[in-house]
């Protein structure tokens, strides 16, 4: 009985814990879909630095196929360890071909969710800026985090992202 | 015989060049104080018969704030120090970048004195196969390989090193006479250790993969990358693509085997159409719920912990 009990609050305690923070990525576009955009990637990662030390990025693919396929909305929790900062690379496709991709940096929320909005815009269809720099509203505007995925010791390759990640 | 006539008579011309070719001190920056404080214990070290010293600051100076008149002072140091073929670089750099600007005596002045330097120098072609290959000499960078562009160095024997992206660097020595020597040809072959192996499978009829925005291909699919992360994207008629990116390292085979998912639904629009990317969070709710059917209710335990709507979910480790 006395065993009951503790497993009856214990269970009481876990229902009782609120979801945990997230970063909650709509992507929106002007672009027509699918004839101008027919397919977003998208990239995420989590840091446990300032720096950036990064868990093995997990991706997801999203065919548009519908006029009506954007907003779409991308919910990434924190976990325990990558707990500094989520990244996210979306890159919009179209007829295969990349036409235009944008990074976020957002650190995570202490509690709740924190709403990121990006736009996937006409303007930077195309549009090619130097290696540290992306397209924002048709213009050529610093990364926050540069060449993220270029240094491998900044991924921690033993670590995915994502648990259904080999 | 330390005194130099030339460095001497250089400092009329250089001190009115940094008259009329510095701001004035209060618009300079700290690099323009820095290169005039070089400038002015370059001049000093000249004076007291310190030529390497002099070309030191000189050199300091003139990466701090180019001036021709830095360069040319630089120019009669190193000669003065007895580095011919630095001297022989400098007065060639001084007409190539300033010719236009200095004067016609100044100007015929460094073309005498680079003449006189090259008859004392060994001259070497060297060439590299594939093309482009930096150089070293002496384990100094000395430009890039070019059948055009003849090498100037001191008389004697000389290391040099020939260096390619993606090739294994070449070293050989050779010793060299005054005037022209015969051309030192590097061949650079494929650095075999900076490549890996990348095999993709996929237990999904008909997917292909490609690789770093290449053409799609059939698999299973082997192909030797370079050392570094890469891109692969699978795609299977009526699935999602999926994108994974790969770290292959020189000499080590790796083995990527992905499954797609299928194409439905593609892009959920409705608000209430959310699901779940993990499985977690819904083992830990049933489990919770077994736990309480005897008693208590499911509700009491899940209201307040109700996920946010998302099309996707990801839960960072």
């Amino acid at each position: 009985m006395r065993r009951a009990a503790v497993i009856l609050a214990a269970l009481l305690a876990a229902g009782c814990d609120g979801p945990p923070p997230a970063v909650r990525l709509t992507l929106e576009t002007d672009l027509a879909m699918p004839a101008e955009l027919d397919e977003i990637h998208v990239l995420a990662a989590a840091s446990r630095t300032e720096a950036g030390q990064i868990c093995g990025p997990t991706s997801r693919g999203f065919r548009l196929s519908a006029t009506d396929a954007l907003p779409l909305r991308l919910v990434i929790e924190r976990g325990e360890t990558y707990t500094v900062w989520v990244w996210a690379r979306i890159e919009g496709f179209a007829g295969g071909r990349r036409i235009l991709a944008r990074e976020v940096v957002h650190a995570w929320p202490d509690e709740g969710v924190t709403e990121v909005t990006v736009r996937l815009e006409r303007a930077c269809v195309d549009r090619t800026c130097g290696a540290a720099d992306q397209c924002i509203e048709g213009s050529c505007r610093p990364l926050q985090m540069p060449g993220l995925l270029d240094d491998a010791e900044r991924i921690d390759a033993d670590r995915p992202c994502s648990g259904d990640t080999p | 015989m330390t005194k130099r006539v030339p460095c001497r008579s250089w400092f009329g011309f250089l001190a009115s060049a940094l008259c009329f070719g510095l701001p004035p001190a209060e618009a300079q920056t700290d690099a323009e104080v820095e290169a005039q404080r070089l400038f002015e214990s370059g001049v000093a070290a000249s004076t007291a018969g310190d030529a390497a010293g002099a070309a030191e600051a000189f050199e300091r100076s003139h990466a701090l704030f180019p001036h021709p008149g830095t360069l040319k002072n630089l120019a009669a140091s190193l000669e003065t120090a007895g580095r011919a073929a630095e001297s022989w670089r400098a007065w060639n750099e001084l007409l190539d970048r300033y010719g236009a600007v200095i004067s016609e005596a100044a100007r015929a002045e460094a073309q005498a004195r680079a003449a006189a330097l090259d008859q004392r120098l060994a001259r070497v072609v060297v060439t590299s196969n594939p093309a482009g290959a930096q150089l070293e000499v002496d384990d100094r960078p000395a430009g890039t390989a070019s059948p055009d562009a003849p090498l100037r160095l001191e008389p004697g024997e000389h290391r040099f090193t020939a260096r390619l992206e993606g090739r294994e660097a070449a070293t050989r020595t050779a010793n060299l006479a005054a005037g022209d020597n015969p051309p030192l040809a590097f061949e650079l072959p494929f650095a075999v250790a900076s490549f890996g192996t990348l095999r993709v499978e996929s237990p999904t009829a008909g997917a292909t993969a490609t690789i770093d925005g290449g053409s799609a291909e059939a698999l299973p699919l082997s192909c030797e990358l370079e050392a570094g992360e890469h891109e692969v994207r699978l795609e299977a008629p009526g699935h999602l693509a999926r994108v994974e990116r790969v770290l292959i390292e020189p000499g080590t085979p790796v083995r990527l085997e992905l499954e797609v998912e299928t194409a439905t639904p593609t892009t959920p629009g409705g608000e209430g159409g959310g699901f779940w990317d993990g499985p977690w969070p819904w083992v830990i709710g049933g489990v919770l719920a077994a736990g309480l059917a005897g008693g208590i209710t499911a509700g009491v335990l899940l209201a307040p912990g109700e996920p946010v709507a998302g099309d996707w979910r990801v839960r960072m480790p």
